[in-house]
Formats: C-alpha cells, sequence, structure tokens
C-alpha cells in the first residue's frame, strides 16, 4: 500500500508491525546482503511510515560508511538535512551501496553485495543498489537514495522500482558523504509515484546548511501534462535490440520525435573527468584522524602515516577513482582535460537546454542492457563500465530532474528514463502517475505487508 | 618517477609494482578516451549544472552544542587532536 494509506492505519497496528518488519528483515538480510545497517533501536514513538537510507548520508549515532572500509565504525554526531526533515518515519537501516558511489553494480561494497530480486545472480545496479532492493523486497518501503552520474536511475532499472533524481540543488546535500559536490543529488525510491512525490516534498526545499541548494525558485512543485517528447538518436542507436523494442512499445501512444544532438558524445568524458577530480579532493580528508579508522602508529613519518590508513582502507576502484581525478587537475594536464570537461559540461547543458524549448521531455531507456551477472561484471574492464552509464550521465551531469520507471520485464525489470528541464519535477511526476495506471509493477515482495 | 608513480604518491597511496602497472593500464585506458574532449571547440566553462550564486549570512557566532561528540571520533590528549608529528 502507498505511504498516505499506511498512515491512515491505526497507530497501535504500526506500533506491533515495525518491530516484527526488522527481525523478517534481518533473516532476508543474510540472503540478499542489501541492509549495511539495520536499525534495532527500541521504538519509543509512533512512526508514519517505514524508509531505508543510502549508507552515505549520515544518521545521528547511526553508522554511516559510505559502502568504505575508512568509514568503519563513524557514528555522525549529527543528521543529514534530508534525515531530520523525515522525522515523522521509521528509519529502517542504512543500504549498501559501491564505495563513496564509484561503480554501476554495488560490486565495490565493503559490507556485502546487494543482490537482484529477480535474479540473485545478478546485480542491483548501482551504487543506490541496496535502496533500490529494498523498496522491491519490502512491502510499503519506500528509499531515500542518491545519484552523481545515475546511481538512483541504473538499479531503479535493474529492480523493477521507480527511481527519481531531481534539479540538482532542489534537497539539501547537508550530510550526504561528498563525491562530486558540482553532480551529487538526493533523490527518492519506490514503488508508486504517490510516494515519490510525498516524499520528495518533504525532503526539498532550501538549507542554509547547504548553500547550493538555496538558488532553487520557491515554488511549490507542481504536476504539470507533457505533450511532446525528445527521443536523442545517439542514445537510442547504442541500447540492446530487446530493450528498444520494448521501449517503442511503451511509447507507441506518445507523440515524439527524434533529436540528433551530437554532442552528447561528450557526456561520458566530461562526466568522469569532473567527477573523479571533484572525489580525489573530497577523498583528501580521509586520512585517519578525522573520521573512521584511525591511524594507531602516531610516531611514523607524516606522510606515511595518512598513507598506510588511506592504501589499506580504500578500495580498488576508489584508489583509481583518486588517482585519476588527480591527474586531470594537475598543472599540465588541466587544460586538456579538466577545462575540457568544464566547458563540455557547458555545451551539453546548452544543447539540452534547446530541446527543452520545443519538446516537455526526453526519453529513453534507462540502461542500455539488463542487470548483469556478477560473473559478467568481474571481466569488464573499468572503462567499459564507465561507458555502460551513457544514457543516465547527461542529465545527471546537466543537473536535469529524471525519472525512471519500470517499463517491461524481459524476464529481467528494464526502465524507461524521462529528463524534464530545471525545475520541473511535476512533469515528472505527472508522467510517473499516468505510466503506473498503463503498467503493471512486479516487486520481490519478500519481507512485510499488512492485512 | 613517472608522471602516475609521482601522482600516487600525491595520493598519499601506496602502491607495489604490479598495482602501479595495471593502474596505469587501467587509467592510459580511460584517458585515451577522454581525450576526445579536444576535439570540442567551446569558450565558457560550466562548474555547476544550475546557476550558483554565493549565499551570505550574518557573521554571528553560533555554538556547536555537540563537541564532545565530535572529538569521540579521534585520538585525543589534554583536551587535543593528535596527529603524527610534523618535524
Amino acid at each position: 500500500m502507498k505511504i498516505q494509506e499506511f498512515m491512515k492505519l491505526d497507530k497501535n497496528v504500526r506500533g506491533e508491525y515495525y518491530p516484527k518488519l526488522v527481525e523478517e528483515l534481518k533473516k532476508m538480510n543474510k540472503e540478499y546482503e542489501v541492509f549495511s545497517t539495520i536499525n534495532e533501536q527500541t521504538i519509543d514513538q509512533d512512526y508514519s511510515y517505514h524508509y531505508s537510507v543510502k549508507d552515505n548520508i549520515c544518521t545521528k549515532g547511526i553508522e554511516s560508511k559510505a559502502g568504505s572500509k575508512i568509514l568503519e565504525g563513524y557514528k555522525p554526531p549529527f543528521n543529514a538535512t534530508v534525515i531530520d526533515k523525515l522525522n515523522e518515519g521509521f528509519m529502517l537501516g542504512k543500504t549498501n551501496m559501491d564505495e563513496f558511489g564509484f561503480g554501476t553494480f554495488s560490486v565495490n561494497s565493503a559490507y556485502g553485495i546487494p543482490k537482484n530480486p529477480f535474479d540473485k545472480n545478478r546485480s542491483c545496479g548501482g551504487s543506490s543498489g541496496g535502496a533500490a532492493a529494498a523498496v522491491s523486497l519490502i512491502k510499503n518501503h519506500v528509499a531515500i537514495g542518491e545519484s552523481t552520474g545515475g546511481s538512483i536511475s541504473c538499479p531503479a532499472s535493474f529492480t523493477g522500482v521507480i527511481g527519481f533524481t531531481p534539479t540538482y540543488g532542489r534537497v539539501s546535500r547537508y550530510g550526504l558523504i561528498d563525491y562530486g559536490n558540482s553532480l551529487d543529488k538526493i533523490g527518492v525510491l519506490a514503488r508508486y509515484m504517490d510516494d515519490v512525490e510525498y516524499i520528495l516534498k518533504k525532503i526539498s526545499g532550501k538549507d542554509a546548511k547547504d548553500p547550493t541548494s538555496m538558488n532553487q525558485n520557491n515554488e511549490e512543485i507542481k504536476e504539470e501534462t507533457s505533450k511532446k517528447i525528445a527521443i536523442p538518436k545517439q542514445i537510442i542507436e547504442n541500447v540492446d535490440d530487446k530493450i528498444m523494442k520494448e521501449f517503442w512499445n511503451s511509447i507507441a501512444h506518445m507523440e515524439y520525435e527524434i533529436v540528433d544532438i551530437p554532442n552528447l558524445k561528450y557526456a561520458v568524458s566530461s562526466y568522469y573527468v569532473l567527477a573523479t577530480a571533484e572525489a580525489s579532493t573530497n577523498l583528501a580528508r580521509y586520512c585517519g584522524i578525522r573520521y573512521g579508522v584511525g591511524g594507531e602508529d602516531f610516531t611514523k613519518p607524516y606522510n606515511k602515516f595518512f598513507s598506510d590508513v588511506r592504501t589499506n582502507s580504500f578500495g580498488e576502484e576508489a584508489k583509481r577513482r583518486i588517482v585519476l581525478g588527480t591527474y586531470v587537475r594537475m598543472a599540465g594536464y588541466r587544460d586538456q582535460y579538466y577545462y575540457k570537461a568544464l566547458q563540455a559540461r557547458n555545451t551539453i547543458i546548452k544543447d539540452l537546454k534547446k530541446i527543452f524549448k520545443d519538446f516537455d521531455m526526453i526519453a529513453s531507456p534507462t540502461m542500455p542492457i539488463i542487470s548483469p551477472r556478477f560473473d559478467e561484471i568481474s571481466k569488464l574492464k573499468p572503462i567499459d563500465v564507465y561507458m555502460l552509464d551513457f544514457i543516465t550521465i547527461p542529465p545527471n551531469l546537466a543537473g536535469f530532474p529524471h525519472v525512471s520507471l519500470p517499463m517491461a520485464y524481459t524476464p529481467m525489470p528494464v526502465g524507461i528514463q524521462f529528463v524534464a528541464d530545471h525545475w520541473k519535477e511535476g512533469k515528472l511526476i505527472n508522467i510517473g502517475k499516468e505510466w503506473e495506471m498503463n503498467h503493471e509493477y512486479k516487486f520481490g515482495d519478500l519481507v512485510g505487508g499488512i492485512k | 618517477m613517472d608522471i602516475i608513480e609521482k601522482t600516487i604518491k600525491l595520493c598519499r597511496l601506496e602502491m607495489n609494482q604490479d598495482e602501479i602497472e595495471k593502474i596505469k593500464k587501467d587509467v592510459e585506458n580511460i584517458l585515451d578516451v577522454f581525450s576526445t574532449l579536444s576535439d570540442l571547440q567551446e569558450d565558457e566553462m560550466a562548474f555547476h549544472s544550475v546557476p550558483i550564486e554565493n549565499i551570505y549570512r550574518n557573521d554571528e557566532v553560533k555554538k556547536f552544542e555537540n563537541v564532545d561528540e565530535l572529538l569521540s571520533q579521534t585520538k585525543t590528549l589534554d583536551n587535543y587532536i593528535k596527529g603524527p608529528k610534523v618535524l
């Protein structure tokens, strides 16, 4: 049932439900590794609904590790703003993710790799893999996720749930463990668009503690209908045939036009240069003094103290991105990589803004493939993994709100991505509600449920 | 020391020879793809995706309530945070 129906239940029914849910969750988690921490604190008040949080969002007194060994034991002394805003909800636990958000399959997690509810040998996608799996497996649930390059859309597509990424700056990032400050966005994963809308409106808004949230307009998010859809030629040329067949079937009733956006070819490079550059500076703070894993031996030479902690506690992908990100912004290289990437971002934003003058939304499948098996993932080179993000990256790089909706089952879930102009979340909410009336979503449904 | 090894050191990471060779290959592969950025002709740079202006606030001192909890995350000695020797 939707959140607003769950809220109407007798509070005693909810009160009895939550501890039972936690027990069921612990059993399920041994098999599916969705959560890095399950909240076993005594429930001392009535909570209107339950939700989970991606583990890179700080929860006071509850471990927040962002999927990394280097933050093991870190219990923040404060809540992220989104957590304070969801104070009427019961926070069920922290969901597994790729370390700091570095990944497309949630396999770079130091705390367990979430398994796809449709096939345990396949990935949930990433980096909000745990969040997506939680929504599919737990009835009446919503999850808070985060996207830098597509980390809400990808797992939503792979697990058959709704993944909503708002405009950059719509939701405060205060308390989000940074990956790339100009790219990170907190968003919502859920089963119903009504639930997305409810939670999104709760967590959105200006926050003095996050200056980048202060530039949004003061208008309430309002539903708007859409008429014309643009489909980028560059995207659909590189998607699996089976998925494209489902896509054309799904949008047959819509008014659409195929558009040419040649500069999209720079999107993946631009994104990875900027994201890794920003990440390499953000991860400089993890040095064994202030958070998580601490250095023990203070007699070590100065730099060795830091490099020992970092070398032993960062995963392989984290190290790769730190090195790459440092390289592309170094003197002698920053012109050809970092500055060019910033220029490419500007070009892509301009080109997409032009499209939004004539079209309400841009549509395409969310991912070019279905969720791969874990043995297939281990054979991919890093650059192959990065290239799979070519559909989710453009809206993320440009800060446009976008949503992945369950589109078909082949039998693995595949999603459709809709992108709207800055601050036009209302268009996506509208299309999501309409879509839901004409599509039957399937979920894992292993845990929870009230008769 | 070549540029990748220098970068690894700058990042405060240590790698053995095998790890260095592997990361060199990965970085070369990736930068090869990134090098297509040089084809782009565009002058302006977008540091953010939406227009971001500096936000100012009054310079008011607010006490942080939870100093003890913050310090509990670190190793301390006599109200100082411990770190490695500089000299």
